[in-house]
């Protein structure tokens, strides 16, 4: 054993007063009084009593004195060991990845790791020095050496376990950067081992791993994703895996919610290690949070619920020019994308993002922008009317077109139909036995243009399935789903967008502003603005925001830019614990359970107090 | 602003607790037997709570926090070679004017480049130069000595250095960071690190190289190119300042380009057309230009380059894999010709016999067209017949059929799935050319014949009556131990009456054929046909007859003779017969292939469906897909197959009777097309020598063929820092998601090693991986898409890993330091005096423990505690009792 301050032992002179405050004989008190008829009897009692009286006295002294004792004892902070040798360098890595985020009856695997990691802290000898470095989505240093055991405490509890993978290994290369070039230096890891490559930790000479937390099974999402469809604006197809992480069969349910509406709902029987995959396929325009949750309770639950965003579907302005042609019409609004107007006059252009249609109307130009133009009647700028053809036989079709998927204008009849000769290059897509072009769209700089020459007031072809198939194609041609994937992104990943132009070039936007990303709990981080980002790490499951610092114009709506964060991580969800070297031993204690001696000493000498002051109230002691 | 008074925190505030128990003391005072002044007693309980008092507070933990704010400046300087040897002298003049006047502010220099170096504090460098600090930071700037200097200053880790540096500084120093860097990092993620550190940085731009420096930065190449197509290949060219440089350009090891060019300061481009077969590595380089290749005007540029190791890049350019085609040639070496053609088109043409026709749609798949020629129906099981039909129209494969006597009608693909998908028909009707053709069938009957085989002959027979015209004569007569007429040789005016009492055959009694051929020959003689042929079908041996004779006088008489024998029939009677009658032998086992034997040699007696006169082909519509091929100067073709175009196919080609000789159309998935003359048989020898043979061919061939490229396959490869992202997108033919699809790709990494990776589902058709690219060098990646355990695609990619960004030549990134310095709080360019500048804010708690101050009080307060109860004071607390 060795003090840490030695120098306070010279308190120990405080005795010397003490001592001699005992051996002071108290003057006796000269009073008068009227008899000393009873002294004798007290006299005589004092006599048997004198054995007691001497032994008082010195108990009474014994007691003080070892009240000073153990206060001074407590002053010079007392330690067991050897004074000069071994000096502790600890750095603690202390795994607060999402694993760490598992239940048992003791609690989470983190707050047992952290437990220990203070019992460390207490277990440290003056000069000793410790570190804290802790493994979550990205590594961090609560506190760096130090040799001071509250400020190691206070940083110790300030560390909160993540939503993300664990970055042991990252953090152990900053653990050898503060260790230096100490060859005693020790780096204590504190995780439960699920993480790749735990095993070459292990073998270093300066690490100690311990090990929190037992194997328990787990039933996890792994993988989900949400993609709009490449053929059909408003279907989207989700993606889900999940893993039976245990060793026994599991049954649970699997719910598919967007928004309050319930997609689907897939009873499980997943036996041992299984991986399931499912590719679900729905539709909706209006888009949302789709959300997929397993039912039951496990050990984890961050990974019984992932998110994914389905962004809503723009819809089209279509502008309709006709006298009236309620199939037409209806072969429009039957695309639930559609606004659509219905007037007859030309337009000088086509709506923004739109199309316009123009049946049976003449017109000498035809608008810049999308246009689909039904039964030309007169010539214009792009084509030449030819004359009339009538029962026109179609014999090519381009099946290869986009425009012709699943339709099929052979065996419709056809009354009427214009002969056109187009000015500009050319694409036929349906012709007839004399090579007029019946559908054909037309090449130019001022935007798409198709032309169906087929006269839609006489024949069947508005009444087959075909034609409302054959806008339908329009409408995916013209207007392509793009962007069909809003990556929902693993915890700890970074996600590197584009912003459309629409949202940087909004009213009252400046280019200079900076934008704001916002966390699922509400803390929000600066990020420049320019049109290629990078947000990330993102560290929390959830749903993230993206929005811009300032918006004047109050247009901006929360929907607009988010981000699903889930934790599919498979080893993160694998709650089964690695093999490896199981809890040791402190190797120091300088106390006897848990904390310094100082604080036996000083709890002793406050007991003493209380006893001392008890024997000398009631004169069992001078 | 931040609370810069001292305040009190306790680690154990539990021990507080024992403060409940002073009354105690109060109590025990109360009920005191103690024979002391009542003041002193008094004054002694104050005393003794007192010393409870301050052992509590030792108790728990009570520590005064006194801000403090001391700093620990981390100088964190860019050694890599992106930046110029004079920025870290004006690094060095930064530091020491920053820390001329420090005080008791601490502060270390840290070098690094690809990783941090060692730290120097200021007393590490004291202690190597003890003299002054401006000496000892000249001595101590020298960087990370365990690495291979070059190596080390190879990249820039700002990720590092930042995570690095708050590891170094102390806990009870208020952290800072001044980063020198050019902000260039090759690296890690600085953003990242910054937002996790927490330290405010103070960026510092440090001037990049300014040695003369000429670099190719980049070979711009595309990554697929088809094969032969021409591309642009872009060498860009960085330099510093003006120069004249060879550039020379190299095809794997061949040089192509080697020219003379006047470099601008900043981005040159410098454009080449090139064309190529097969994945191609193309490496551009710069070099002096030679004294005698230099003109006049550039005699003053002479080449200036600082780093030579920076003047070559490369880039890797892919060819769709050259398409697979089988052809199945029933005369190998006919094919020659094709197979030479092909190979020059960059088509990799497969010939295979009759017999090694594919049995399975996953060998069939391996191609992306099917050819066939000289192969009759009859040579093909159903089964095959069935899987060319699924394998164009469900997946998507081309076919085309090249014309032989054994093709189209002639071949018995009338009515069978092949049929099905041709664009042509083979049941012509050309009533005015036809030739009169009396026929007669002569069907066994007998016992043996039951079952199925009388109902396929049957079949047979029906398929005959219909393939003939009405001009045409057919008898049918079966016999078991006599002959019978089932229909009498009679002009074919009503077709469903014949086919209706063909329907009552019944198989019964013995096998006596001679009757039947005689009985047949007296039909025939009588007949004024033009053409007379019999067909012959049994399934047993015949009682005796002298058959030899009855076909000799058939001969005779021209009427032809073909035997068709299934099962046990006696092999060598019929072949005699069929050899004599100057006819046809055929021999099955499986009765099924009997209705096509009966077609072809119905087709094949009127030999109608071929026309040997040659003529030259007309094109009647015009296609880009025989653009470049002169088809005016095409020569004669000998001869061809009659049929029929489909209604809804393109006919291209006619002969001059207006006959199809190509036509093509779309069915199902994929493309089918028929060329009715053959490709270098007895018709198309003219056309061998054609110089447009080739290309005619290997434009149809990738007309009709399924797309090896795309098929709803796209592969994205992202390159990051050492590692690759290798994304698949795939939608099947209809352009929906393919999900649950097994992909592998096979990497081969500049060392030519390989390995087999899976690409495993992300998302709806997404399928994606990631692999460590840690060599530099050419790799590639070979991708196999199955579906439902067949192979439906295999791509190729290429991608160069160069050699680090280091040492392009790029300005300060002055965004990125900028970023780091607002997000963490600290500036950009700040002047030196101003980096030990205390800021109000930022503080770190220095903690003095109370506990020996606490104690010390205590003690000395028991001391009086002690005398106050042991002697009595009357002077000080009175006599009151």
């Amino acid at each position: 054993m060795y003090f840490t301050s030695p120098g306070a032992l010279l308190f120990a002179a405080t005795a010397i007063p003490v001592v001699i405050f005992y051996i002071l004989k108290v003057r006796r008190r000269r009073v008068a009084v009227s008899t000393v008829m009873f002294w004798d009897e007290i006299l005589d009692q004092g006599q048997t009593r004198s054995i007691w009286r001497r032994l008082r006295h010195i108990v009474s002294l014994l007691v003080q004195l070892a009240i000073i004792a153990l206060l001074v004892f407590a002053m010079t902070d007392p330690h067991i060991g050897n004074a000069t040798t071994e000096r502790q360098r600890l750095v603690v890595v202390l795994d607060a990845s999402a694993s760490m985020q598992a239940q048992s009856d003791a609690g989470t695997r983190f707050d047992a790791a952290k437990q220990y990691a203070q019992q460390l802290i207490r277990s440290l000898q003056p000069d000793d020095k410790m570190a804290i470095v802790a493994a979550g989505t990205s590594v961090t240093i609560p506190c760096g050496f130090i040799d001071q055991p509250h400020r190691l405490e206070r940083a110790l509890n300030r560390i909160a376990v993540t939503d993300g993978p664990t970055s042991v290994l990252a953090a152990w290369k900053i653990a050898n950067r503060i260790v230096g070039d100490d060859p005693n230096a020790q780096i204590i890891v504190l995780t439960d081992g699920g993480f790749e490559n735990f095993q070459s930790l292990q073998d270093k000479p300066n690490v100690t791993m311990h090990r929190f937390g037992q194997s328990v099974g787990n039933v996890g999402i792994t993988k989900f994703q949400v993609r709009r469809d490449p053929t059909d604006r408003v279907s989207y197809q989700a993606y889900i895996e999940v893993i039976n992480f245990d060793d026994e069969p599991m049954a649970c349910r699997l719910d598919l919610d967007l928004g309050v509406q319930v997609v689907d709902a897939i009873p499980l029987q997943l036996d041992a290690g299984e991986r399931w995959s499912h590719t679900i396929q729905a539709s909706s325009a209006a888009g949302g949070i789709l959300i997929a949750r397993l039912d039951g309770q496990d050990a984890l639950s961050i990974d019984n619920m992932a998110r994914a965003v389905l962004p809503r579907v723009v819809r089209i302005p279509v502008t309709l020019v006709t006298e009236g042609n309620l199939f037409l019409q209806q072969a429009l609004v039957a695309s639930e994308l559609v606004d659509l107007t219905v007037t007859t006059t030309v337009p000088e252009t086509a709506p923004t993002g739109g199309l316009l249609v123009v049946h049976k109307t003449p017109m000498a130009t035809v608008p810049a922008g999308n246009v689909f133009v039904v039964h030309p009647v007169t010539d214009s700028d792009h084509w030449e009317i030819l004359g009339d053809t009538e029962f026109p036989a179609v014999t090519a079709q381009d099946h290869a077109s986009p425009l012709m998927r699943n339709v099929s204008l052979s065996k419709i009849l056809i009354p009427h139909a214009a002969r056109i000769l187009p000015h500009a290059p050319w694409d036929p897509l349906v012709a007839t036995n004399d090579n007029d072009p019946l559908l054909l769209t037309i090449r130019r700089s001022q935007g798409n243009l198709i032309v169906l020459t087929v006269d839609l007031d006489e024949g069947d072809l508005p009444l087959r399935t075909a034609f409302p198939i054959l806008m339908a194609n329009a409408l995916n041609w013209l207007f392509p789903v793009t962007g069909n994937l809003a990556p929902s992104v693993s915890v700890g990943e970074s996600l590197e967008l584009t912003l459309p132009d629409s949202l940087l070039d909004r009213d009252g936007a400046d280019v200079d502003d900076n934008w704001i990303l916002s966390s699922p709990d509400g803390t929000e981080r600066s990020v420049p603005a320019t049109k290629e980002l990078v947000i990330g790490r993102l560290d929390q499951t959830g749903i993230w925001h993206l929005h811009p610092q300032k918006d004047p114009a109050g247009t901006w709506t929360q929907q607009q830019l988010q981000v699903a964060c889930n934790l599919t991580n498979v080893h993160e969800s694998n709650l089964r614990v690695p093999d490896l070297l199981s809890r040791g031993d402190l190797r120091h204690t300088s106390g006897f359970i848990d904390g310094p001696m100082w604080l036996y000493a000083v709890s002793l000498a406050v007991l003493l107090l209380f006893g001392e002051w008890f024997l000398f109230q009631r004169r069992w002691i001078s | 602003m931040h609370d810069f008074w001292p305040h009190l925190e306790m680690s154990r505030p539990e021990w507080l607790a024992v403060f409940l128990a002073l009354p105690i003391l109060i109590w025990w005072y109360r009920r005191s037997l103690v024979d002391l002044p009542k003041r002193q007693l008094r004054c002694s309980l104050i005393v003794r709570s007192g010393i409870l008092a301050l052992l509590v507070l030792a108790l728990s933990g009570i520590n005064l926090l006194r801000p403090t704010r001391q700093l620990f400046v981390v100088f964190a300087v860019d050694h890599s070679l992106s930046v110029d040897e004079s920025a870290r002298e004006t690094a060095v003049s930064f530091v020491q004017q920053a820390t001329k006047n420090v005080g008791s502010d601490s502060w270390a220099w840290f070098p690094f480049a690809a990783s941090p170096g060692a730290v120097r504090t200021r007393q590490d460098l004291k202690a190597e130069s003890p003299r002054s600090d401006d000496e000892a930071l000249s001595a101590g700037t020298s960087p990370h000595s365990s690495l291979d200097p070059l190596r080390w200053r190879s990249n820039t880790n700002l990720q590092e250095v930042i995570e690095a540096a708050a590891a170094v500084v102390p806990a009870d120093a208020v952290p800072r960071l001044v980063l020198l860097s050019d902000g260039n990092e090759t690296t890690g993620n600085a953003r990242q690190a910054a937002a996790a550190a927490g330290i405010p940085i103070l960026t510092v731009p440090m001037q990049p190289r300014m040695a003369p420096e000429i670099q190719v930065s980049k070979v711009d190449v595309p990554e697929q190119v088809a094969a032969g197509e021409p591309f642009r290949i872009e060498v860009v060219v960085d330099a510093n300042h003006a120069d004249n440089v060879r550039i020379e350009v190299y095809r794997g090891d061949r040089r192509i380009v080697s020219e003379s060019r006047i470099v601008q300061p900043g981005e040159n481009r410098f454009v080449f057309t090139e064309q190529v077969d097969q994945p191609t590595e193309f490496t551009a380089t710069i070099s002096r230009v030679s004294n005698q290749d230099r003109t006049d005007d550039e005699s003053d540029l002479s080449f200036r380059d600082t780093i030579l190791d920076n003047n070559q890049a490369s880039g890797l350019v892919f060819t769709t894999a050259r398409p697979r085609v089988l052809l199945i040639e029933g005369v190998p070496e006919l094919a020659q010709h094709l197979q030479w053609a092909m190979d020059a088109e960059g088509i990799d043409l497969v010939t295979r016999t009759r017999d090694n026709m594919p049995d399975s749609l996953a060998e069939l798949q391996e191609f992306e067209l099917l050819m066939i020629s000289n192969v009759a129906a009859t040579d093909l099981t159903p089964g095959q017949m069935d899987m060319i039909r699924t394998y164009v129209a469900d997946l998507g494969g081309g076919f085309i059929m090249l014309g032989s006597d054994r093709s189209f009608g002639l071949g018995g693909y009338y009515r069978t799935a092949v049929e099905e998908v041709l664009p042509v028909r083979s049941d012509f009707e050309k009533e005015n050319e036809k030739p009169g053709l009396g026929m007669v069938l002569i069907i066994d009957r007998s016992g043996s014949m039951g079952g199925p085989k009388i109902e396929l002959a049957k079949d047979a027979a029906r398929g005959a009556v219909e393939l003939l015209g009405n001009k045409d004569q057919i008898g049918v007569l079966v016999f078991d131990g006599t002959p019978a007429w089932i229909s009498e040789l009679q002009p074919l005016t009503d077709k469903a009456a014949v086919i209706g009492r063909i329907a009552s055959i019944r198989a019964d009694g013995g096998t006596a054929l001679y009757p039947a051929m005689q009985t047949a020959f007296d039909a025939l003689r009588s007949t004024p046909a033009r053409l007379k042929h019999v067909i012959i079908l049994t399934d047993g041996y015949s009682t005796p007859g002298d058959f030899d004779d009855i076909t000799a006088q058939m001969a005779a008489a021209r009427i032809t003779v073909s035997t068709v024998g299934i099962g046990d029939a006696d092999q060598q009677l019929l072949e005699r017969i069929a050899q004599l009658g100057s006819g046809r032998y055929y021999f099955t086992d499986d009765p099924g292939s009997i209705p096509q034997i009966f077609a072809r040699e119905t087709i094949a007696a009127g030999k109608s469906a071929i026309s040997e006169v040659p003529f030259l082909p007309q094109m009647i519509r015009s296609t880009t897909v025989l653009d470049g091929v002169d088809m005016e100067s095409a020569p004669f073709l000998l001869g061809y197959v009659v049929t029929r175009p489909k209604p809804t196919s393109e006919v291209i080609l006619v002969t001059e009777t207006g006959d199809p000789l190509l036509s093509w159309w779309r069915y199902g998935l994929g493309m089918a097309a028929a060329f009715t003359s053959d490709v270098s048989g007895r018709w198309s020898a003219e056309w061998t020598a054609w110089d447009g043979y080739g290309r005619f061919w290997a434009q149809l061939i990738r007309h009709c063929m399924r797309d090896p490229g795309s098929k709803g396959i796209t592969i994205q490869v992202r390159q990051g820092e050492g590692t690759a992202v290798v994304q698949v997108d795939a939608v099947d033919a209809l352009g929906q998601f393919v999900n649950g699809a097994f992909i592998e790709i096979t990497i081969i990494d500049p060392e030519l090693t390989r390995r087999v990776k899976r690409l495993p589902q992300t998302a709806p058709g997404r399928y994606e991986t990631t692999i460590a690219t840690d060599a530099a060098g050419a790799w590639t990646i070979q991708l196999a898409v199955q579906v439902d355990g067949a192979f439906v695609n295999q791509q190729s990619r290429g991608f160069v890993v160069g050699d680090p960004d280091e040492l392009r030549m790029k300005p300060q990134n002055l965004t990125l330091l900028r970023n780091l310095a607002s997000m963490t709080g600290g500036t950009m360019q700040p002047v030196p005096e101003s980096v030990f500048l205390t800021d109000e804010d930022q503080t770190v708690d220095s903690i003095i423990p109370l506990r020996p101050w606490l104690l010390s009080v205590a003690v000395l307060l028991f001391v009086i505690d002690v005398l106050l109860r042991r002697i009595e004071m009357p002077r000080l607390f009175g006599t009151e009792r």
